[in-house]
């Protein structure tokens, strides 16, 4: 986790006109002095805005957009693993081995994505392409092993499949 | 008897329309004509008990929001399912949204909530979505919004999609996630009933727990509380995984022997019953039980708690001969490390130095006097903590340690496995 | 009432005390690191736990509220394994540095350790590493240290209101800290260092200058501003190396601010170590003397004009009621000059013309009694940084939902909540407070904002008034006194149950002044005099023009404190000066004898704040060799006069003052204990309410607005290394659209001119000022803007222009 446990810097970043609405939307569901509950939402926004991850830069954004003090955003976003800090290629893929995964063959799984993608957990591909992080359980138990890719699951895994699931990737 | 699971095999079972016609939004139009607090005494009366974990019987968590009270209540439903093993309400959310929805509708109707919050973690986020449009079909149709089922109440629902964490599946830690902290427990009391969301009366259930309220609704708490055994009534959605030939998600009585729910349902232990090693029986905090246990034992809440264990979650997590107990135990403690919140001294500091013990003794380098020191340091931990993410961090060493040390000290003296 | 037994011993306490507050009461200790009585409870720590009968687990005494019947056990086998265990954990990766942590000796974690800690660890793999951000100048951070309390996180989330500190990351590596490196921005952040139990948050002054055990403690109370809190000075070889802050219910509670607790290297600058005179007299060079000499000197000096030739002006920044006192006794009864007054910055002194009292000069609603406050107008106040501790007052009360609105010449930097500002133009003050009378009074008002006003008013139970430094300073400022007078007095706020009328000088011991007749027209204990004299600014002009040919200054530096700098410069030239007072300057050094007295914390002083509590402060070090208390200076001098002061020691002095003034009888209080706030008569009614024009009058040019500054606004502060790293003084605050119109970038320079004076100083882009109105301090050294003001002409009208460079 060392290398989740810095904040890289980019360039200052600017919300899309789209995305400003969107946030008005979001404030929409939460009682009018409550505004700090848009925070998670917006932050899940800002990285889908920003190319998948939140820089410091980012962060102080956000911060500056919804009107807190930096530190509330920087404690939030640190503290939720999905809120990626560095960052991460076209591909995020997240692989399961925790215990039902591990039960059912995660380590093969890990092992596969390791040789097929040539990057090591928490590293990204040159190309840009892929990052690869091994996670917690990701709650689809009963389909181990299974990984996540950016937002979807992929279940009920083998070696062989992995393969071709990277292989199919636009 | 499928009552949570009831739709979820039929197609498009996610819509409106195939929730309605079989059935659906009837209990909801009854539980506003019933009244409040005859709700709740059906609720009472089914002895339902909450699905998350904890077990707490709903109907009384119910009945602890204050009347009265000035301030606005809120009622949350726990979609976080981040127990590893868990994953029966992920199931509800993607196949059966509206039956979810109609729960909520029925209890934020009896406790007078007239805003909603389904706390769902992050990593689902296709299911995110389709209870998205599962809510936005609902308010199109007037079932949500400013006059529920065209009946005068109000009620509104919003999706909050958490972020990686899974001490946000602890309620009040979910609280403060949708207030936009980071999830780190209260300190209790006050409970969420009195205290709760924005300072106000909160209601927070397991989404399975109210996907069980409109059949309660629909069929009398009488009826449900027949089902099961004493003190577990009803239906449980268990998530068997691991070293069985059939993995799933299985809704059957409380009360079922694990055997039964393994052989019958799961299609059997990988390679045979004799080559069971162990189950966890409700999730990876709860403490593994050994075969021989398993043998007999029954899926209630009474009984797995007399075998020194927990149902929990329901998620059984079955493990066969061929699994080291002690690099299970080491996975499983790398976990609690990552998801103490960090909040109070013993989890914090406790699971780190757990999870490093554990690496070492995995690894071989281990001593005899740290399989003890374990043990002590679980004991500082558990029941000093704010929430139970400390206890939980202690159940699979104690379970494991118990129930086979005789691996752990084969760690230290030869330095690998006993298994294979 | 709920009874529970703790330990064996029952007590009755209010419903919804903790245990640990219960266990207070008995005098038991309970252990704890996170807990603090005056921070939001967070129960993080986990060392209070204690064992509870019928509670399966032990329960945290911090939090859990006592019930009835409830037997405690604080020191059970149970509770004994439970702390053990904490320890341990708290240990497992706190670093092995006490020799070298500023902490040491006074840290909780080393006691405690101490009592429950293994004389061993058990825990064998790497201790954690955790990187530093740098804080600032006033806070030194060695996080590895830090216990994760999140005291630090409450303080500025609650107290401060400045939100800086959290907790980043999770688990085992959440980190305390503002997460990177960033110059912490409240005037109360020396308190982290205090209220951090471990060595994490050290104070960056102090950082390796001495061991807890190695410094001599006295309790003293703050001379910095007229809050009066209560601090301690640790001191060391004859220097004061910190201060802290002691508790104190009523006043401070345990915070300080951060010139209180960091100006003190100010004390080791500039001082007057031994008596001057200028030999030969007159043109001669000041050369160090004997005290004998220098005092026949000065009487000398001032025996050689009539006694209506010499004149006083006392400084009250670092003087205690003593030197006050003596003061006055000496220039009237001694000398017979009714010339003095210690009141350098007031435009306006009408209001010496009616028998005002200390009530309506002083507060009248105690620091206590604030947070009960529903509705607080301020008027012409920025209590944040001219009294940090009674803004924390009003600050509270804004946390349990008081409104505030506030008549400023400029938007505050406030954490209040629920402010609603309302910035006039400098001036306009007086009009916006009449229109508001009349709107209470039941006409319309014609701004809505003034509407809003009064119907907030209107609806308050307890409402407050606070005049602040700006509008006691304010052209009309005996008028804005009246008027907040009068709507409270509409509003029936002037009573004995709740008086709302409150006037808070940020100065030091003005109230003392006050109190002791350090003005020209009362004696002491607000007697009417007979023959009344000049006021300050009459002083100064009449020393310019001749008519006063001797200056008698009580740490007083008319340059820099006075309204009016080439006044000052004038008098200073023109006439003799005889300085008494602890510091240097240019005075001094143009003066005709220079006697030095001492600074607060080398002489037992009382001080009287805001409220009028006149407190003690007892000397912590010795100050310079040949330096003496400024009262027994005064004393030694009458000695070459016909009628000398009549008390020889300091216990004779006070009880000359207790005789003039009850509330200085400090025989009658029990040790360490503070006399009653604001035991003073009622506010004075029926003054005749002034004429203000309805309209705003058309004004050109800009206007220059000085206001004191928090950093520099005493001659200790002004002298403190450390305050000068955070002072933004010696800059013109401008609205960035007048700056644009100017072509001035921030940091740019300007030359403000007024006639054929000019003042060039660099600026501040600031949105909180309005446009067509620029902000300085109260300056010192070459860029004083107060070389543009003067005592009669209301605020100064300017014209900037750009400078290159």
């Amino acid at each position: 986790m060392n290398e989740r446990n810095t904040i890289s810097s980019a360039a200052k970043p600017r919300f899309s006109e789209e995305a400003l609405q969107q946030i008005q939307e979001i404030y929409k569901r939460y009682p009018r002095d409550r505004r700090a509950s848009a925070v998670m939402p917006v932050l899940h926004l800002a990285q889908r805005e920003f190319g998948g991850w939140l820089s410091r830069e980012s962060l102080d954004y956000v911060a500056e957009v919804m009107e807190m003090p930096p530190i509330r955003v920087y404690e939030v976003a640190t503290f939720y693993t999905m809120y990626n800090l560095q960052p991460v290629g076209k591909y995020h893929v997240q692989a399961c081995t925790n215990i039902s995964c591990w039960l059912c063959g995660s380590d093969r799984i890990m092992e596969a994505l390791k040789t097929k993608l040539r990057i090591k957990a928490g590293q990204t591909s040159e190309d840009k392409r892929f990052t690869l992080h091994e996670v917690e359980c990701l709650g689809a138990c009963v389909n181990a092993p299974m990984i996540q890719i950016n937002d979807d699951y992929y279940e009920n895994l083998t070696v062989d499949k992995v393969a071709e699931i990277i292989d199919r990737l636009p | 008897m499928k009552i949570v699971y009831k739709n979820i095999h039929l197609a498009n079972s996610h819509t409106l329309a195939v929730y309605e016609a079989n059935g659906g939004y009837r209990s909801a139009l009854k539980a506003i004509e019933m009244g409040c607090d005859e709700v709740i005494d059906e609720v009472k009366k089914a002895g339902i008990r909450g699905r998350g974990g904890a077990g707490f019987p709903a109907g009384l968590k119910w009945s602890f929001i204050p009347k009265n009270d000035p301030r606005p209540r809120y009622l949350c439903c726990n979609a976080d399912e981040g127990e590893p093993g868990t994953c029966k309400d992920r199931d509800i959310l993607r196949y059966d949204p509206h039956l979810l929805i109609e729960g909520m509708i029925i209890c934020a109707f009896a406790v007078g909530a007239e805003q909603g919050y389904i706390y769902i973690r992050g990593e689902f986020y296709r299911e995110a979505e389709r209870l998205q449009s599962a809510i936005d079909e609902a308010y199109a149709k007037g079932i949500l919004g400013e006059n529920v089922l065209g009946k005068g109440i109000r009620f509104h629902l919003a999706v909050h999609r958490g972020g990686g964490a899974y001490v946000c599946g602890e309620e009040t830690g979910l609280i403060e996630s949708i207030e936009g902290k980071k999830g780190q427990p209260r300190i209790k009391p006050p409970f969420p009933a009195n205290i709760g969301l924005y300072n106000c009366p909160t209601v927070i259930n397991n989404v399975e727990t109210l996907a069980s309220i409109p059949a309660i609704i629909e069929n009398g708490g009488a009826w449900y509380g027949a089902l099961g055994v004493a003190k577990s009534s009803g239906t449980k959605v268990f998530s068997v995984s691991g070293h069985v030939n059939k993995p799933g998600n299985y809704e059957v009585e409380l009360g079922i022997p694990l055997k039964k729910l393994l052989e019958e349902h799961a299609g059997g232990v990988r390679g045979g019953w004799k080559n069971l090693k162990g189950v966890i029986p409700g999730g990876s905090s709860s403490p593994i039980l050994p075969a021989e246990v398993c043998e007999t034992i029954t899926m209630d809440y009474d009984a797995i708690g007399k075998a020194g264990s927990m149902l929990g979650s329901g998620a059984v997590i079955v493990i066969d001969k061929s699994v080291c107990i002690v690099r299970a135990v080491a996975r499983l403690s790398r976990f609690y490390r990552h998801e103490s919140c960090g909040q109070c001294t013993p989890c914090r500091e406790g699971t780190g130095w757990l999870s490093q013990i554990m690496d070492r003794m995995e690894a071989g380098k281990g001593t005899h006097e740290e399989i003890d020191l374990l043990l002590d340091i679980c004991n500082n931990i558990a029941g000093k903590t704010i929430c139970a993410l400390g206890d939980a961090a202690t159940g699979p060493i104690t379970g494991a340690i118990r129930a086979f040390r005789d691996e752990f000290v084969y760690h230290v003296e030869h330095g690998r496995c006993m298994a294979g | 009432m709920p009874t529970l037994i703790i330990d064996g011993k029952e007590i009755d306490v209010k419903p919804g005390t903790t245990i640990m507050e219960a266990a207070r009461l008995l005098g038991i200790y309970i252990p704890h690191f996170c807990y603090h009585p005056r921070l939001p409870i967070s129960g993080n720590c986990r060392m209070c736990l204690v064992e509870v009968e019928k509670m399966p687990k032990p329960v945290i005494s911090c939090a859990m509220p006592v019930s009835d019947g409830m037997v405690v056990k604080t020191g059970s086998e149970m509770v004994q394994k439970a702390r053990q265990g904490v320890l341990e954990f708290l240990l497992i990766n706190h670093p092995l540095d006490c020799p070298v942590c500023d902490q040491g000796g006074e840290c909780t974690l080393q006691d405690l350790a101490m009592k429950y800690g293994p004389d061993r660890s058990r825990y064998h793999d790497k201790k954690r590493q955790v990187p530093n951000h740098d804080l600032g100048h006033l806070i030194e951070a060695e996080m590895n240290r830090c216990i994760h309390c999140t005291r630090c996180i409450r303080f500025s989330e609650d107290i401060s209101g400045v939100e800086e500190m959290g907790a980043v990351y999770r688990g085992d590596h959440m980190r305390v800290g503002p997460f990177k490196d960033l110059q912490l921005g409240s005037e109360l952040t020396g308190n982290l260092a205090q209220l951090c139990p471990v060595g994490a948050l050290n104070l960056k002054p102090f950082h390796f200058l001495a061991r807890g055990w190695e410094l001599k403690k006295v309790e003293g109370v703050c001379a910095h501003c007229s809050v009066g809190c209560h601090v301690r000075m640790d001191h060391k070889d004859g220097a004061i190396l910190r201060v802290m802050a002691r508790r104190w219910v009523e006043g401070n509670e345990t915070w300080i601010c951060d010139k209180g607790r960091f100006a003190c290297d100010g004390l080791q600058e500039e001082r007057l170590e031994a008596p001057m005179i200028r030999v030969p007299p007159q043109q001669g060079a000041l050369r160090k003397v004997g005290w004998a000499e220098a005092l026949d000197r000065a009487a000398e000096i001032i025996k050689g004009v009539k006694p209506e030739e010499v004149a006083g002006l006392a400084s009250v920044a670092g003087q205690g009621a003593e030197e006050l006192y003596a003061f006055q006794d000496f220039l009237r009864q001694v000398v017979g000059t009714s010339h003095l007054d210690h009141r350098l910055r007031q435009r306006d002194f009408t209001g010496d013309a009616e028998p005002l009292t200390r009530a309506d000069l002083l507060m009248n609603t105690a620091l206590i009694d604030l947070p009960k406050a529903d509705v607080i107008l301020l008027v012409g106040s920025d209590p944040r940084f001219e009294t940090p501790l009674l803004n924390f007052r009003l600050r509270r009360a804004t946390q349990a939902g008081a409104r505030v609105f506030a008549i400023q010449p400029r938007h505050l930097q406030a954490n209040l909540l629920n402010l609603t500002e309302m910035v006039v133009r400098p001036g306009e003050e007086p009009r916006i407070l009449a229109a508001l009378l009349k709107a209470l009074r039941g006409d319309a008002a014609g701004d809505v904002r003034i509407a809003a006003m009064g119907e907030a008013l209107k609806g308050a139970k307890k409402p407050v008034v606070l005049l602040g430094d700006h509008a006691i300073n304010h052209p009309q400022g005996e008028a804005l006194r009246r008027l907040s007078v009068a709507i409270l007095e509409q509003l029936g706020a002037l009573s004995s149950e709740w008086n709302g009328f409150n006037r808070v000088s940020s100065r030091g011991n003005g109230a003392a002044a006050q109190d002791f007749g350090v003005v020209p027209h009362r004696g002491p204990g607000y007697a009417r005099l007979e023959n009344t004299g000049m006021n300050a600014a009459q002083i100064l002009a009449a020393a310019a023009d001749g008519r006063i040919k001797v200056l008698v200054l009580l740490g007083c530096d008319p340059l820099e404190e006075s309204l009016d700098r080439e006044l000052a410069r004038s008098a200073l030239a023109k006439a003799q000066v005889i300085y008494l007072g602890a510091f240097a300057s240019e005075v001094t050094r143009n003066a005709a004898v220079v006697l030095p007295g001492l600074a607060p914390g080398e002489k037992s002083m009382t001080l009287t704040n805001c409220e009028g509590r006149a407190q003690v402060s007892e000397r912590a070090v010795t100050g310079p060799l040949e330096a003496k208390e400024d009262w027994r200076i005064l004393r030694a001098l009458s000695d070459r006069f016909a009628a000398p002061l009549g008390y020889n020691d300091l216990v004779a002095l006070r009880k000359t003052m207790a005789g003039k003034d009850h509330r200085y009888d400090l025989t009658k209080l029990a040790a360490g204990e503070s006399p009653r706030a604001c035991d003073h008569s009622p506010v004075t009614l029926g003054l005749a309410l002034p004429q203000v024009p309805a309209e705003e009058a058309a004004h050109a040019g800009i206007v220059l607005v000085l206001e004191p500054s928090f950093h520099r606004d005493d001659p200790v502060a002004r002298r403190s290394g450390v305050m000068g790293k955070l002072a933004r003084e010696g800059r013109l605050r401008i609205h960035p659209g007048d700056a644009a119109g100017l072509r001035v970038a921030q940091d740019g320079l300007v030359r403000l001119l007024q006639g054929d004076k000019k003042v060039e100083l660099r600026v501040d882009l600031d949105e909180r000022v309005p446009r067509g109105v620029v902000f300085g301090h109260y300056g010192h050294g070459t860029d004083a803007l107060q070389e543009l003001c003067d005592f009669h002409g209301g605020f100064p009208r300017v014209s900037l222009v750009a400078l290159p460079g």
